[in-house]
């Protein structure tokens, strides 16, 4: 049932279906193979109760809160401010992309949004200072992939959602991590840069005089980020309602700097719609598959696989680090966090680790999802924002920054309390 | 482009416009609401706000659906298809819409059931709102109609120009994104932003 | 007697309620198998873990996905106000009276589901008594003016605007951050439920007064039981009468067990100690609680169920609680 199920899975995507179509496909071919009840009776009611779930409401106002910031021009001004900081460290603007990732993901919950929007505004930047390519496109896939682990994130959201784990808790779990990796990032650009002092492109012209007149336009994401995450620990709003605050705040931002404008709400809007629409529509028919899958006992053969394969805690997490690594190269992130946490959180919860733990663990392996061909989102929305070249450039740039990925999941299993110890702090 | 596609272009742009605004409206909504409840000790709709927004999401999210397939941009992984020679790669275009129109079309047809349900016993939320839930399943489940009529049409037209001999047209219905297409949104948006890459 | 061999398909109550835990789930995992001598195998699993909301399950049942089904009956209020007739805010202070209403009120449940959801009722049974958890100090009832509090049903809500505070819905799985973060002053669950949810380290005042107790029903789908041959139907409603009545006195266990546990005394077998303080509940607080239902909560939901139907309550948990719904006003 298990080979059946990964192969038609597998079978099904591979042959172009639409990521949704497809696994409404397999819940609809598994639930007639093995279940002896009428499973799809319940998918009109399951489907319901999934679209009109107040927590994925999440997406829509991430989405929308990046889009006015990127229509707005707050976004451009917000790297360049950063380029003058950054950019004299060897590689340049390599280490204001990852500056600027960081910052944009301590405001928006999404990768793509991310990328999307640093990949726009940077990859004209690239050939003027003559960097090299691939790593340059590498910064801006890995960084943009920051944009799930740093808080806020809706992934982190629907790992709470699916494993009644407290989000605020996850969120304080997976700051450090977050901040950790931005600054492993930043090391392989230096480490790389030492090696082949070529690769570092032209110094930017910067002067204390322009980088103290441009820190005015790092205003916007601070604002934003106290907004959203100051609501959430003031105890004013919940991790889902504390996103409406950043789209709130990026309106009042953007009507200062007289940027506002129906028409640009507009279009904003009908980006948000079509991107929560795609997006939304895959988490539904995961859910129906998940739930055909527990219906028919196939989440419990993979919690039993791992409860009787005796392996120790840290085999069964290095065991789940592989496993998700090989399942991230063909599957989009989101899908996979929906498809598979419901087979292998209660495993891992058997096994006695910390959900909060894993669920940090988890969005890291997303991260390299994002970046692993044949399937990453990430390379894609890279490749998407060039004006020419071959997406080999960017999967060749993005591989050192998997291997950092692996190295920072490897840390987080030797150091448990890289995660644990600020909700720990922060707890009593 | 054809006057059945169209008329399906026209109502879906016009429904993702009016669901853009929505979502706008719903952030306006929830802000007011954590401010009020904050500052002012009271909750708008009795604690309903984010139920509301719940509704909001599905009937948002199901006639959404119709403008990023015209766009064809739900995600699909064409990897192998990219290999295939060009006739078998149109007959995986051809079945992938055929696949999307049946997917939708049953989420449809479960979906009536679900709103049938509610409508015949006059359902109510289990919340302050006590909302009548006919009228966000009605929304939703007829947002899932379109969406099914859509990947009809689109089918239908495809086919229907590859008989004619207009391949390229058809892949402009069924055919998967290209990384240009992509290109070309993007660029837009960053010169209507106006800032365009000017500083360094 | 040889029972014929069937296989049957179960979607349980919450996972972690200690119920299931000590109770359901080990009656049919193991019990229902071994005790028909292996002709009957089960399939279980709990609705939460299969990503279903209470809500739906009745529907899902009609819909014949699962062979028995249970949850808060509370939840299918939305389908039909009957459901809520026997765990109404306020009529029954203590699980003895709790019973005698369910008693009186399960034929009236088990018509509706009957003729309405194609489900056959198999019994109902409490959770531990709804109580409330507070950060800040409370004296009683009447405190709770003012003050922010989480509940989780309408009718819980209309009691806590009617006692002048502001009712919050947040999901239970957000409830313990909020607490701790202040988002709300109270919240109101189970005291053995909030218990084991670690409710007892984020709040410091626990106010033992039972407002309802979360009634759930056992079901099967009407057309499965009727293609069961009659030993089958009789082996299972026995192993079900005997299934309610171990319902009944765990949760009579654990919601005193509840109390003791988080402020710390024995007897706490089923939660972990923690150090609250003990509100007295005194009799003024009962009779207010008493009133509310009378001259809300009633009133409302006799609003919503139809004149027919509050005539019917009347007569049967009327009479049993003590209260009776003015006709007049609804
Ligand atoms: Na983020
Ligand atoms: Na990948």
């Amino acid at each position: 049932m298990l080979n059946l199920s990964v192969g038609l899975l597998l079978a099904i995507l591979a042959l172009g279906v639409p990521v949704a179509a497809g696994l409404i496909f397999l819940a609809l071919i598994l639930s007639n193979l093995y279940s002896p009840m009428p499973l799809w009776f319940a998918f009109g009611e399951l489907a319901w109760g999934t679209s009109a779930e107040f927590n994925l409401f999440a997406i829509p106002l991430y989405i929308l809160l990046g889009e006015i910031l990127l229509r707005s021009g707050i976004s451009e001004r917000m790297y360049h401010a950063i380029a003058q900081w950054l950019s004299r460290l060897p590689g340049g603007l390599m280490h204001a992309n990852v500056g600027f990732s960081t910052v944009f993901a301590a405001m928006s919950g999404s990768s793509v949004a991310c990328a999307a929007t640093l990949g726009t505004i940077a990859n004209p930047l690239v050939r003027r200072y003559g960097y090299n390519e691939p790593l340059f496109l590498g910064t801006i896939a890995a960084g943009g992939a920051l944009g799930i682990l740093i808080p806020p994130s809706i992934p982190l959201i629907i790992y709470g959602v699916l494993t009644e784990t407290s989000i605020p808790q996850l969120y304080l779990a997976a700051l450090i991590p977050g901040l950790l990796l931005a600054a492993l990032f930043s090391v392989t650009v230096l480490v790389a840069t030492l090696l082949r002092p070529k690769w570092g492109g032209a110094p930017v012209p910067s002067s204390w005089g322009t980088r103290l007149a441009v820190l005015p336009d790092l205003l916007p994401p601070l604002l934003i980020f106290t907004a959203v995450i100051g609501a959430i620990y003031a105890g004013w709003a919940t991790p889902t309602e504390s996103a409406a605050l950043g789209v709130l705040m990026a309106i009042v931002l953007a009507a200062f700097r007289r940027r506002l404008s129906f028409g640009m709400l507009l279009d904003a809007g009908e980006a948000t719609v079509g991107t929560t629409a795609m997006i939304l529509l895959i988490v539904v028919a995961a859910f129906l598959l998940n739930f055909v899958l527990s219906s028919i006992g196939l989440s419990q053969i993979v919690t039993d696989l791992f409860a009787q394969s005796g392996l120790s805690p840290t085999m069964l997490i290095m065991t789940a680090i592989v496993f998700f690594l090989v399942l991230g190269m063909f599957m989009e992130s989101l899908s996979m966090l929906i498809a598979t946490v419901p087979l292998v959180i209660p495993a891992i919860a058997a096994a006695g680790i910390d959900k909060v733990w894993f669920g940090v663990l988890m969005m890291i392996l997303l991260e390299t999802a994002l970046l692993t061909p044949p399937i990453g989102i990430n390379l894609f929305v890279v490749q998407s924002t060039r004006q020419s070249g071959n997406i080999k450039d960017v999967i060749y740039g993005a591989a050192p920054f998997v291997v950092t990925m692996l190295l920072m999941a490897l840390l987080l299993v030797a150091f448990p309390g890289i995660a644990l110890w600020l909700p720990s702090v922060l707890a009593g | 482009m054809d006057s059945v596609t169209q008329h399906v272009w026209t109502v879906a742009r016009f429904v993702a416009r009016a669901s853009g605004l929505l979502v706008v409206l719903m952030a306006l909504l929830i802000s007011a609401d954590i401010l009020a409840r904050q500052f002012l000790n009271a909750t708008l709709l009795s604690g309903g706000v984010g139920e509301l927004a719940g509704y909001a999401l599905a009937a948002v999210s199901a006639w959404g659906a119709s403008l990023t397939l015209l766009k064809r941009a739900h995600i699909r992984i064409d990897t192998v298809q990219a290999l295939l020679p060009r006739p078998l790669s149109i007959a995986l275009d051809l079945f992938a819409m055929a696949t999307f129109a049946i997917a939708s079309g049953v989420l449809a047809w479960m979906g009536w059931g679900t709103f049938a349900r509610s409508f015949a016993l006059d359902s109510r939320s289990m919340t302050p709102l006590a909302a009548p839930l006919a009228v966000p399943q009605g929304i939703w489940l007829a947002g899932l109609a379109f969406l099914t009529l859509t990947a009809v049409v689109l089918l239908v037209q495809a086919v229907r120009l590859l008989l004619r001999g207009e391949r390229r047209a058809a892949l402009e219905l069924v055919g998967t994104r290209t990384a240009t297409e992509d290109l070309e949104e993007q660029k837009s948006v960053v010169e209507s932003s106006g800032v365009g890459g000017a500083r360094a | 007697q040889t029972l014929p061999e069937t296989s049957i398909r179960v979607i349980g109550n919450f996972s972690s309620q200690v119920q299931v835990q000590k109770v359901e789930k080990p009656f049919w995992t193991q019990e229902i198998p071994a005790d028909s001598g292996g002709r009957i195998t089960v399939t279980y699993n709990n609705y939460d873990i299969m990503g279903i909301r209470e809500q739906q399950m009745i529907r899902l049942s009609e819909a014949g996905v699962a062979d028995f089904a249970s949850t808060d009956i509370v939840k299918l209020a939305g389908d039909d106000p009957v459901f809520e007739g026997c765990d109404l805010i306020g009529i029954a202070p203590d699980l003895p009276t709790a019973r005698k209403a369910c008693d009186a009120w399960a034929p009236v449940v088990a018509e509706a589901m009957e003729r309405k959801f194609q489900t056959k009722l198999l019994g109902l049974a409490p959770n531990p008594g709804l109580v409330f958890w507070c950060r800040s100090p409370v004296k009683n009832l009447a405190d709770f003016a003012g003050k922010k509090v989480r509940v989780n049903s309408r009718t819980m809500a209309d009691m806590v605007t009617t006692l002048g505070g502001t009712p919050i819905t947040t999901p239970f799985g957000e409830v313990v951050p909020s607490l701790q973060r202040g988002v709300f002053d109270c919240a109101i669950t189970g005291s053995l439920t909030g218990n084991t949810a670690g409710w007892s380290e984020v709040t410091k005042y626990l106010f033992p007064l039972p407002v309802n107790w979360s009634i759930y029903y056992q079901s099967a789908n009407l057309n499965s039981w009727k293609k069961y041959s009659p030993e089958l139907q009789k082996f299972l409603e026995a192993k079900f009468a005997d299934l309610n009545e171990r319902l009944w006195t765990i949760a009579a266990q654990a919601h005193a067990e509840g109390v003791s546990c988080n402020t710390g005394k024995d007897p706490c077998t089923l939660g972990k100690k923690a150090g609250m303080e003990l509100v007295a509940v005194g009799d003024e607080d009962r009779t207010l609680l008493r009133k509310i239902s009378q001259e809300v909560v009633l009133v409302q939901w006799g609003k919503r169920c139809g004149k027919a139907c509050a005539t019917k309550w009347n007569d049967t948990v009327g009479k049993a609680v003590g209260l009776s719904i003015p006709l007049d006003k609804i």
